[in-house]
């Protein structure tokens, strides 16, 4: 058989598939699939920078509560957390609507399609390997800060030995803290390392296949 | 674009051009269920692509895009995960639609087999290269859905076809 047989063979297969349901209705669920989609990730990003937003506006009113009090000593580190914590979220919502606009569109030509991709597995590499810089020592480090703060006020209105247990209170902590945000930076580079990074070279050994011509 | 619009264009493609799709989809996905998978997810895709479909390019170059970007980033485990949040909605079977004779029909569709065996152990870029080959696209339209130079078509085409010829040795004696 040669090459130009094969195509003919090829060509002239029966591979209408036979759809179990009529148009109208595929139709239907695929409209509704797309918007259950949507939605969904709508409702994921509400969540995960609403959340922030949320608690920034909670601890902001701590401040309040503090200063109203009379307790100022309070206020400073709960103020920096809230701060950072603002930090944070307004850097995923930023990060989100301009990688929105980056998404690849899928009527792209196949090298524009991977190439974009390509660019988005990247940034995504980035921002977990960086996660420490701009989510976990921002946050972590306000955390520890109040806590210590606290630490440091309790000792000094009730003195050491009677502040012993709030002492190990605030310790526990801490050190939940930091085994929380250790844990939370390991998942993130497991999956840069399980998912992101074998994906990145799939599509960049894709995307050099393509450019190559001559396999070089 | 209108709602109405783009549900007409959908079902006019689906209509049109599922098979396709389908092609695209054997090539890429081996079991019944990553075929359904793969299928569901090109209609997906395609549902979302009419918007920004605006006749630049032809409706055959415009779909092998999204059904090939589709089938080469699709990945079998992703799409366990989104399984589960949605609703299976296709259900596909392949029909062989008995025409002339039998025999030869069974043998076409044995060599066919084995086509799209090889086909899937190619290397993904140029697997798809094989499909819009086999379909008989112009070098020009090769190049309009890989976004690839024509003179790079012909060079890319010819390593796949030598590949599939090994891999289909005894059956194509072109190479």
């Amino acid at each position: 058989m040669t090459f130009d047989e094969l195509q003919k063979a090829w060509q002239s297969q029966q591979t209408d598939p036979k759809l179990a349901i009529d148009p109208d209705l595929l139709l239907k669920e695929v409209k509704r699939n797309k918007e259950y989609f949507e939605s969904a990730i709508f409702w994921r990003d509400v969540r995960e920078i609403g959340a922030g937003f949320v608690a920034s506006v909670f601890l902001f009113a701590g401040c309040v509560f503090f200063w109203l009090l009379g307790l100022k000593n309070f206020v400073w580190p709960l103020l920096l957390l809230t701060v950072l914590g603002t930090g944070v979220g307004t850097f995923i919502l930023v990060d989100r609507i301009v990688q929105k606009r980056k998404c690849p569109e899928h009527g792209e030509t196949l090298m524009g399609y991977i190439e974009s991709s390509l660019t988005q597995v990247v940034h995504q590499i980035w921002l977990l390997k960086n996660i420490l810089w701009w989510y976990l020592l921002p946050l972590g480090g306000g955390l520890l800060i109040w806590f210590s703060s606290c630490g440091l006020m309790v000792i000094m209105i009730k003195g050491m030995k009677a502040s012993l247990g709030y002492l190990f209170f605030i310790l526990a902590c801490i050190v939940g803290t930091i085994l929380l945000y250790w844990g939370i930076y390991w998942l993130n580079q497991r999956a840069i390392r399980k998912e992101l990074a074998p994906r990145k070279h799939e599509l960049e050994d894709l995307l050099n296949s393509l450019k190559n011509a001559n396999g070089i | 674009m209108l709602a109405d619009k783009q549900g007409k264009l959908f079902k006019q493609w689906l209509g049109e051009h599922k098979g396709l799709m389908f092609k695209v989809v054997k090539a890429y996905a081996a079991s019944p269920q990553d075929r359904d998978d793969l299928f569901q997810e090109i209609l997906l895709q395609l549902w979302s692509s009419i918007r920004s479909f605006q006749g630049n390019a032809k409706e055959t170059t415009w779909i092998y895009r999204v059904a090939l970007n589709t089938a080469l980033v699709w990945k079998r485990t992703e799409k366990r995960k989104r399984k589960r949040s949605r609703t299976e909605f296709l259900d596909i079977q392949e029909i062989s639609q008995a025409k002339g004779d039998c025999d030869e029909l069974s043998q076409n569709q044995h060599v066919l087999d084995q086509v799209y065996n090889s086909i899937r152990q190619l290397p993904k870029s140029e697997s798809s290269i094989v499909l819009l080959y086999l379909d008989g696209l112009s070098y020009d339209e090769m190049a309009d859905v890989l976004g690839i130079s024509k003179s790079n078509v012909g060079v890319r085409l010819n390593r796949a076809k030598k590949k599939l010829a090994q891999l289909l040795k005894g059956l194509i004696d072109d190479f």
